[in-house]
């Protein structure tokens, strides 16, 4: 759909939203997205047989030399592990399929048996050799590359850089709820609706914020859900356990330089667990968690809610 | 020539062969070792994302946790070689217009 500054369309299994404040050049600056945002999935989908991510880990025990644009998603891939001690790990693919997520989550089935959870050792993130200067990698085999932690926020990143330099204004990128900006923003800021899901309705508890740089995202372990012998399953993977998450928040939302950034914090805040205010506060990354009982924390200046004691 | 003398220059002669003799096997052996030093055509040079700077010719490693050489990984927070995960520039501010964008879990 597409309105006077606005574009909403599906892509990469999730819903994408452009705002631009120059609704006259809201066709070009959609095809400079489009453009980033193809590039991101032809390279980095784990579920499209013949993206480059696939390939690669059809090589996994092998030296292969890698695309410009892998090369930026692995980087941007295993700095957040790095600087995240490892709780937001590209190596988790393996562990994401045997837990049945294993095709685009629109068709894996919310239901079914239970499966054979096989807990042999795998390499994490630092067993993956990576030379980005000539974009040589080797995935070990056995492993399995996943973006989805860093891959959506990185298109958004790069599609709302394209677009605002393609038309010389302000532009907001969403991509499943994770979002860009780049140019001049509005002098109020983008607003933004934060809630649990981005595809929620409009009555879903949430709270209105405005952004005027970076990016914000939100990670959530209320959405892609499934169950395999009775047990909930999401795809918030804790890498230590190789299993979903535990902790006891559902849903972190956190603004920083940008949207990559912002992933990077909120899934790895996910997985931190009690840990989460203090690191994010730590970080000075303004977030707003919520734990499962709907207790809402705000730490390093985010607004807190209107009906906060 | 008496013959002390040419046992005397033949004495000499072979001390100066025995130092050219040295000298070369010294310069073989630093091109052998300079030789060996380079990469092999076969091994490609591998380092981890986070320090790509450092990176040394070595074979990729597939064991967990491990990387081989003075490329592996560096996870304490101390020794962190990537760019820090940046703050934005303002914090978000409350607002009271519900725009069309929504940030939330997908």
């Amino acid at each position: 759909m597409t309105t006077a500054g606005l574009s909403r369309w599906r892509v990469l299994g999730t819903n994408a939203l452009l705002m631009t404040d120059d609704p006259q050049a809201l066709a070009t600056a959609r095809q400079a997205a489009d453009a980033e945002i193809d590039s991101i999935d032809m390279t980095c989908s784990r579920f499209r047989v013949d993206s480059e991510l696939s390939r690669l880990n059809a090589k996994a025990g092998r030296a292969v030399t890698i695309s410009p644009v892998l090369a930026e998603a692995l980087a941007v891939a295993l700095r957040a592990a790095e600087l995240t001690g490892g709780r937001v790990d590209p190596t988790v693919g393996a562990d994401l399929r045997l837990l049945g997520y294993d095709r685009d989550f629109a068709s894996v089935p919310t239901d079914g048996p239970a499966l054979p959870i096989h807990l042999e050792p795998r390499g994490g993130w630092q067993s993956v050799a990576f030379d980005r200067v000539h974009a040589r990698v080797c995935v070990p085999a056995g492993v399995e590359l996943d973006f989805g932690a860093t891959a959506k926020a990185l298109a958004a990143d790069r599609a709302a850089d394209a677009a605002a330099e393609a038309i010389g204004a302000g532009v907001l990128i969403s991509l499943g709820g994770d979002i860009a900006v780049a140019g001049a923003a509005p002098a109020e800021g983008w607003n933004v609706w934060v809630t649990d899901n981005h595809a929620a309705d409009l009555d879903a508890p949430g709270v209105n914020v405005a952004i005027l740089s970076g990016g914000l995202a939100t990670s959530s372990t209320t959405v892609r859900r499934w169950r395999r012998g009775g047990e909930v399953i999401h795809h918030v993977i804790d890498p230590a356990t190789r299993r979903p998450t535990l902790g006891p928040w559902r849903t972190i939302t956190v603004a920083a330089g940008s949207c990559v950034d912002a992933n990077i914090a909120s899934t790895a805040a996910i997985v931190m667990g009690h840990e989460a205010p203090g690191w994010l506060r730590g970080e000075r990354l303004p977030s707003r968690l919520v734990a499962y009982d709907g207790t809402v924390v705000t730490v390093a200046g985010w607004p807190q809610d209107d009906d906060a004691p | 020539m008496s013959a002390p003398d040419l046992r005397d220059r033949g004495l000499r002669r072979v001390s100066r062969l025995t130092g050219w003799l040295a000298a070369a096997g010294l310069v073989a052996v630093g091109a052998f070792a300079g030789l060996l030093a380079r990469p092999q055509p076969s091994s490609p040079k591998v380092s981890t994302a986070v320090d790509p700077a450092t990176a040394a010719d070595q074979t990729p490693t597939t064991t967990s946790g491990k990387s081989s050489g003075s490329s592996t990984a560096k996870s304490g927070s101390s020794q962190k070689a990537s760019p820090p995960i940046t703050a934005p520039r303002q914090p978000p501010v409350q607002s009271r217009q519900r725009g069309p964008a929504v940030s939330g879990g997908s």
